[in-house]
């Protein structure tokens, strides 16, 4: 990956953190009895604008050019010193919906135009007339340049020196503009005048100040922005290491004055300040660290602002996995060791000798648990971010169908893991969406009903065990049963003279295709959701069950605590193995086959007055099935959705804390089949969620037989 | 695919292939070779390789159905585009650091010149792109 690249990667990385504080602030205006603060409006102006600039030296105009609309808006804000009206706060949250949705698209690769986002900046070019052209004009030739020269600017502002645009029409003289430019500093650019923007231009850099520019170029009839550059600025400092390590420019700095870019935090009394290596606080980048090394300035009193940042370092999460790999190579030859020293141990004459190295051979198996167990809090992060979109694509569909609602959240502390929390987001939103859209009355219903006129979507995260629960609950009116039931039997989906219990009907809801709507709206309602959110998480190894009455509808999302480390339950089928996820295990046994008879469909086995469905695993998978001519059948029970099912082996074997694999991009995907992982004799072997094969039937999945 | 490319032989079934040397990362001999129920015929199992697990795929000559009994071990060739990824072969053969193509009457089109003769065998030239494509296009649920 090319400099400018990776550049603009770790750019997107972080503009999500922003958009994440973007939104606290958002939410803060929003329920704002009377004038925001100003801090709270200064340092959403502050993002905005930092953004703007950003974006536009990676030639992201979209990105840039919405945030410049909430610029826009924002600096009105500030300047106005009252009341937000809450259109404009509506007008706010749906330019940072769509700097997500860009800054999402931009991160998968597949940047399309928007025609939301065009639509938005230019309804906010004709709303705002008071747009500020300087920094319009200084983000549009940006655009103008090439890399290089973008590169040099920023490296240029890392190193402290002012970085201008000078413009001037063209009538005006350009040699002698030229002249004056090179009198002050370094130019960098000269762009030619464009249909766009017939000025003269030019980029130039030097250690001399802003005004000191103006002085010689104001004359001539030129202006000079150098404001505009605060985004290079931080993103130089932030991410360009190799101008960073350069410190010509920045022992040129009078050691007393931050650089550029400090201003933005409050500064930090010399004496106070704790040496940038220490744990409480670090320069933003391993790259300052070696810069500031390679200057060998007295960083705390130097960069007040970088040394008041708290410590994070931003790690690709493939190193990370890379890395728990590496461990579970470890462990496996660990697991290698063991075999052979006991071995040997049981031949070794002392006895003394013998109990030391299994004592050591114990620690050092703890030593890697726990380094496992390290890397795993790596890959945890916090679920608060979903929350917030959660919020915001609340707020969204309440406006697309004409309705009100609040979200009250519980647990937004909680963190997952990493792959976790991709895979949750979606399928969240969709949830959202359903609830907002089928699970609350609207407003005239609701006052009839004697209730609120705005409804309440409870959101709720906690851990129960090793799985996360999140819960998304509607104080609607609950399944409308009678309408699932009459949809279902139009559908075939049961006989027209079926009684079918609720819990088969809330399970018609994930039925692919199936929707309580006639017509599709622009929210639901086209019958593609449920079983595309199930099978989301399903293909995580996550859950997903509905429960209903008239009080409102609740939906459970149970999810892995870990994409990357599972405890598994070691089964074969023929001669291979296989794990399954011990996380959906609830029993682990053998059945005689006389237990087992046919109701219906479905082959069953009696537990009290329950019968159980049961599935030969290696049928349900394509391979040769168990063998039944013993005297009993190792079996697994495995919890889903509303019922037990089980599961006939080949052989149990041990249970196992595996490093879990991704298949890779080049395997086509096979359902059922969600992982693998390597046994300690290099055998790769694969990680089932037989669940996800198991057929919903038509009918009950739970049948009640007499007792 | 440039001719002055080496290309690196092999047999599978009795049949002899060849890839452009740049394609392929290693021979592998005594890969394990795990099956994956419901893959599909092109797709002979996954291995592990550098502590990843990658498909092995197989040939459409490689005639092995995907219910026979799983080979434990096998010689794979280790491919480095389009990404990590083995296919399953019988025997390496040598490298042809000069080859010449064999136009085949009548063909015309990228293919055409997808064969070679060394000694007395003809070597079908293959894009490692395209065995990927086709034996992943085999692969998939078909087979449940």
């Amino acid at each position: 990956m090319d400099k400018f690249a990776q550049l603009k990667n770790e750019f997107l990385q972080e503009t999500e953190e922003t958009l994440g504080e973007l939104q606290r602030d958002l939410d803060a205006i929003r329920s704002a009895a009377e004038c925001p603060a100003a801090e709270v409006l200064g340092r959403a102006f502050r993002a905005t604008h930092s953004l703007k600039g950003s974006a536009g030296m990676f030639g992201l105009d979209l990105l840039s050019g919405v945030a410049h609309a909430m610029e826009s808006i924002l600096e009105d804000l500030r300047d106005a010193e009252e009341a937000v009206a809450p259109e404009t706060v509506d007008l706010l949250d749906q330019g940072h919906e769509l700097l997500w949705s860009l800054v999402a698209g931009e991160s998968r690769g597949d940047a399309a135009p928007d025609s939301r986002a065009e639509a938005y900046i230019r309804d906010a070019r004709e709303r705002s007339a008071a747009a500020a052209p300087s920094a319009q004009q200084v983000v549009d030739a940006l655009h103008e340049t090439t890399h290089d020269i973008r590169l040099r600017l920023a490296e240029a502002s890392l190193a402290g020196q002012t970085v201008a645009l000078v413009v001037a029409s063209p009538e005006r003289p350009a040699d002698d503009l030229r002249a004056a430019i090179l009198d002050w500093g370094e130019l960098c650019a000269e762009l030619p005048p464009s249909a766009d923007d017939p000025c003269l231009r030019w980029f130039a850099v030097s250690s001399d100040s802003l005004f000191g520019l103006l002085k010689r170029v104001a004359p001539l009839g030129a202006e000079a922005y150098g404001d505009e550059f605060d985004a290079a600025v931080r993103l130089a400092q932030e991410l360009a290491p190799e101008a960073a390590a350069s410190s010509e420019a920045r022992s040129e700095a009078p050691p007393e004055e931050p650089l550029a870019a400090a201003p933005k935090a409050p500064p930090v009394a010399a004496p106070e300040a704790p040496p940038a290596a220490t744990v409480e606080t670090s320069p933003e980048t391993p790259a300052e660290v070696r810069a500031e090394a390679d200057s060998g300035l007295d960083v705390a009193r130097t960069r007040p602002a970088a040394v008041t940042r708290t410590a994070f370092l931003r790690v690709p999460l493939e190193r990370v996995d890379k890395l728990m790999g590496d461990l579970g190579d470890l462990m496996q030859a660990k697991l290698g060791l063991d075999n052979a020293a006991e071995e040997i141990l049981e031949a070794a004459p002392h006895r003394v000798a013998r109990t030391q190295a299994r004592q050591s051979l114990r620690a050092l198996d703890r030593r890697i648990r726990q380094l496992q167990d390290r890397v795993l809090e790596v890959r945890m992060v916090s679920i608060e971010p979903i929350f917030q979109k959660a919020e915001r694509t609340l707020r969204e569909t309440c406006r697309q169908v004409g309705k009100s609602a609040e979200l009250v959240t519980h647990g937004s502390r909680l963190e997952l893991d990493k792959g976790v929390a991709d895979a949750l987001t979606e399928p969240l939103a969709h949830l959202i969406r359903n609830a907002v859209d089928h699970g609350l009355e609207t407003p005239e219903e609701r006052r009839r009903a004697g209730k609120p006129e705005a409804g309440t979507i409870r959101l709720a995260a906690y851990a129960d065990g090793t799985w996360t629960v999140v819960e998304i609950a509607d104080d609607g009116a609950g399944v409308d049963f009678e309408r699932v039931a009459a949809k279902a039997k139009e559908r075939g989906l049961f006989a027209a003279d079926a009684r079918p219990a609720e819990s088969d009907l809330l399970e018609v809801l994930f039925h692919p295709g199936f929707s309580v709507r006639d017509a599709a709206t622009e929210v639901s309602g086209r019958g593609v959701g449920l079983d595309a959110v199930r099978r989301a998480l399903q293909a995580i190894g996550g859950q997903l069950d509905c429960e209903s009455d008239t009080r409102g509808t609740t939906f459970r999302l149970r999810l892995p605590g870990s994409l990357a480390m599972a405890q598994a339950l070691e089964v074969e089928l023929g001669p291979e193995a296989y794990f399954l996820p011990l996380t959906n295990v609830t029993a682990v046994g053998s059945i005689a086959p006389s237990a087992l008879e046919r109701l219906g469909a479905d082959e069953v086995c009696l537990d009290g007055p329950t019968a159980r469905r049961v599935f030969d695993l290696a049928s349900l998978f394509g391979l040769p099935p168990v063998p039944r001519d013993r005297e009993r059948i190792p079996a697994v029970t495995l919890r889903a959705r509303s019922e037990s099912v089980v599961f006939l082996v080949d052989r149990l074997g041990r249970r196992k804390d595996i490093v879990v694999r991704p298949l890779g991009l080049l395997l086509p995907p096979v359902a059922g089949i969600v992982g693998s992982t390597e046994r300690g004799d290099g055998r790769t072997v694969l990680l089932l969620d037989p669940l996800a094969r198991v057929p919903a039937g038509g009918g009950s999945l739970t049948r009640e037989v007499a007792p | 695919m440039s001719r002055d490319a080496s290309l690196v032989t092999f047999d599978v079934a009795g049949q002899w292939y060849a890839l452009p040397v740049e394609a392929v990362v290693e021979v592998a001999t005594g890969a394990s070779l795990t099956r994956v129920p419901g893959g599909g015929d092109g797709l002979a199992g996954v291995t592990s390789w550098r502590g990843r697990t990658i498909p092995v795929f197989r040939l459409e000559g490689d005639l092995k159905p995907a219910d026979a009994a799983p080979d434990l071990e096998c010689r794979v060739l280790i491919l480095r585009d389009p990404g990590p990824c083995a296919l399953r072969i019988d025997r390496p053969g040598e490298i042809l650091r000069e080859w010449t193509p064999v136009v085949v009457e009548g063909r015309t089109g990228p293919n055409a010149d997808a064969f070679t003769r060394d000694a007395d065998r003809t070597i079908r030239v293959l894009d490692p792109n395209e065995v990927v494509a086709t034996a992943g296009g085999a692969a998939g649920e078909g087979t449940i």
